[in-house]
């Protein structure tokens, strides 16, 4: 009834991965190949690291997935509001960013939020350049629920006030992405 | 409001044998040595499960139990002649979760003017945040202790056979699928709060960590004039969680005695005060007969159930702690 240990390879060279942390995102030092840990085992994902605006020396990455999900809006109502100029009800093919690090919903909510509605242009480098990087807690499976809850809560900021709806969220698939923060003290700040 | 538990437990590395820290609950670890990356498979169930460190010894149980005995209001004699009979340590097993709630509630409020017009208040309302929810796996018998305990303290992983267990009741599906509708029924609470009707709502619970968590306690039964008490004291800080207790005579006496003599003394200026005043006043007399009865009333309970004391979620005799009460198995989760 005890617990058994297992060692992980990848799965693309065979090779043992080496971690320095837990971290559900597993860097092959053979191959060079990304491996995402699930259940138990891996399967390989392509990170997207985006580079940060100026060198800094308190600069860190932070992973997020990227979440593709198909929304269908069969029925809505909405009180009031404007018209919807400022902010668009995300409908059809939609990409929702959810933080993966181990940090509080306080502190991932917003940056959900604001990379959903308006991810950074930045231009995509091959590896870390030496900066360090959060560790994911969070599988893409468990961020599927947080990209629909997502896609609620963008609703609800939206002009008006909702009163029903009836939609339909089906996932496509996932991304990694490695965001660059900086962070003085507690305080972590997208630096894209 | 609850911080993170302290989730180190020991493993060893299979490549090289070292000690391996596990994330409590987590599938994934790391060998601090080789550096190797590991999967960590649970038992059969699919429940990691792991036991606090019992951080109190025997003598610090058995004077943390005798300074109980001394407190009020305990029969005054008994710190000096209660006998201890059993002593001995046990770990209960509760189910525990790590995970986020969210929820999103829509609806309206109506409420009406001073001028008889009825205004409606459309509310969008949502939550999000992160939760330990935890409750006991097992039958606890006479002895009582329901409420989860604060999860701290040194985590260990768990082997059959080591330590003295109650047996768990519960299944893990029930426990899982208990956890979910909990942590989702807070996350509804706190998006629909406020909202008299409901149109739309929607809530998550995204969990993290899930596991069986033995924790330890002291049990120690004793006697008392011949009768049979106990009391449990948490291994990791000693304090007194449930226990019956004999009650003071004297404390008894006076409270029955008290009781009465305020009770009918109100009661009396009550029908007084109703007979011979305007009817003004009448109604002021008849709040005092009714404050005169229930002082009667409890000093009565006093007299019939104060031969005991309580600690704990206890039924029966009067219990002056509040510990175990109101306490919920959702916490948020601060850091
Ligand atoms: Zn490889």
């Amino acid at each position: 009834m005890a617990m058994i240990v297992k060692n992980l390879k990848c799965s693309s060279c065979g090779a043992p991965l080496k971690a320095k942390e837990a971290d559900l995102i597993l860097f092959c030092t053979s191959c060079g190949k990304t491996m995402e840990f699930k259940d138990s085992d891996v399967g390989e994902v392509s990170p997207h690291i985006l580079a940060p605006v100026r060198e800094d020396k308190d600069l860190i990455y932070l992973p997020f997935w990227g979440i593709d999900a198909d929304v269908v809006v069969m029925h809505e109502d909405t009180v009031g509001g404007f018209l919807r100029i400022t902010k668009k009800p995300m409908r059809g093919a939609c990409r929702f960013y959810v933080c993966a690090a181990d940090l509080l919903p306080r502190k991932t909510a917003g940056w959900n939020l604001e990379f959903t509605r308006n991810f950074p242009k930045a231009t995509e480098i091959p590896d870390f350049r030496g900066i360090l990087h959060m560790p994911a807690v969070k599988s893409s499976r468990t961020a599927e629920k947080d990209a629909e809850f997502l896609f609620l809560k963008h609703e609800i900021d939206l002009s008006g006030t909702l009163q029903e709806l009836e939609y339909t969220f089906s996932i496509l698939g996932h991304e990694l992405y490695y965001i660059p923060f900086l962070r003085r003290g507690d305080d972590l700040r997208p630096a894209v | 409001m609850s911080s993170v538990p302290n989730l180190l437990i020991g493993l060893s590395c299979p490549g090289c044998g070292g000690a391996v820290d596990v994330t409590e609950g987590s599938r994934l670890a790391f060998c601090p040595y080789c550096g190797s990356a590991l999967a960590i498979i649970a038992d059969d169930a699919g429940v990691a499960r792991l036991m606090y460190k019992m951080d109190v010894t025997e003598t610090e149980a058995e004077s943390a139990a005798r300074k109980w005995f001394g407190a009020f209001p305990k029969a005054r004699d008994l710190a000096a002649t209660a006998v201890i009979t059993e002593i001995f340590p046990m770990y209960l097993p509760f189910w525990s979760m790590v995970g986020t709630g969210k929820g999103i509630a829509c609806g309206y409020s109506t409420h009406t003017n001073k001028d008889g017009h009825t205004q409606t208040t459309y509310h969008e309302d949502s939550s999000d945040a992160e939760y330990l929810w935890s409750v006991i796996a097992c039958q606890t018998g006479d002895l009582g202790i329901v409420t989860p305990p604060e999860l701290n303290g040194r985590l260990l992983p768990y082997t059959e056979g080591d330590i003295p267990v109650f047996e768990t009741t519960s299944s893990r599906d029930e426990a899982y699928d208990q956890a979910d509708t909990d942590i989702r029924m807070e996350a509804h609470r706190r998006a629909a709060s406020g909202i008299e009707t409901l149109t739309f709502s929607k809530t998550f619970c995204i969990p993290r960590e899930f596991s069986l968590l033995y924790y330890p306690y002291w049990i120690i039964r004793y006697q008392y004039r011949e009768r049979d008490y106990f009391v449990v004291l948490d291994g990791v800080s000693g304090s007194p969680v449930s226990g019956r207790a004999p009650g003071d005579q004297t404390y008894q006496a006076l409270a029955a005695g008290l009781g009465a003599g305020f009770g009918g003394l109100f009661a009396g200026l009550g029908i007084a005060y109703a007979m011979f005043s305007d009817s003004e006043y009448a109604l002021a007399g008849l709040s005092g007969l009714v404050i005169g009865l229930i002082l009667v009333l409890a000093g009565y309970w006093m007299f019939r159930f104060g031969s005991e004391v309580t600690e704990g979620k206890l039924t029966g005799g009067i219990s002056f702690s509040m510990k175990g009460f109101g306490q919920k198995t959702v916490r948020e989760i601060e850091r």
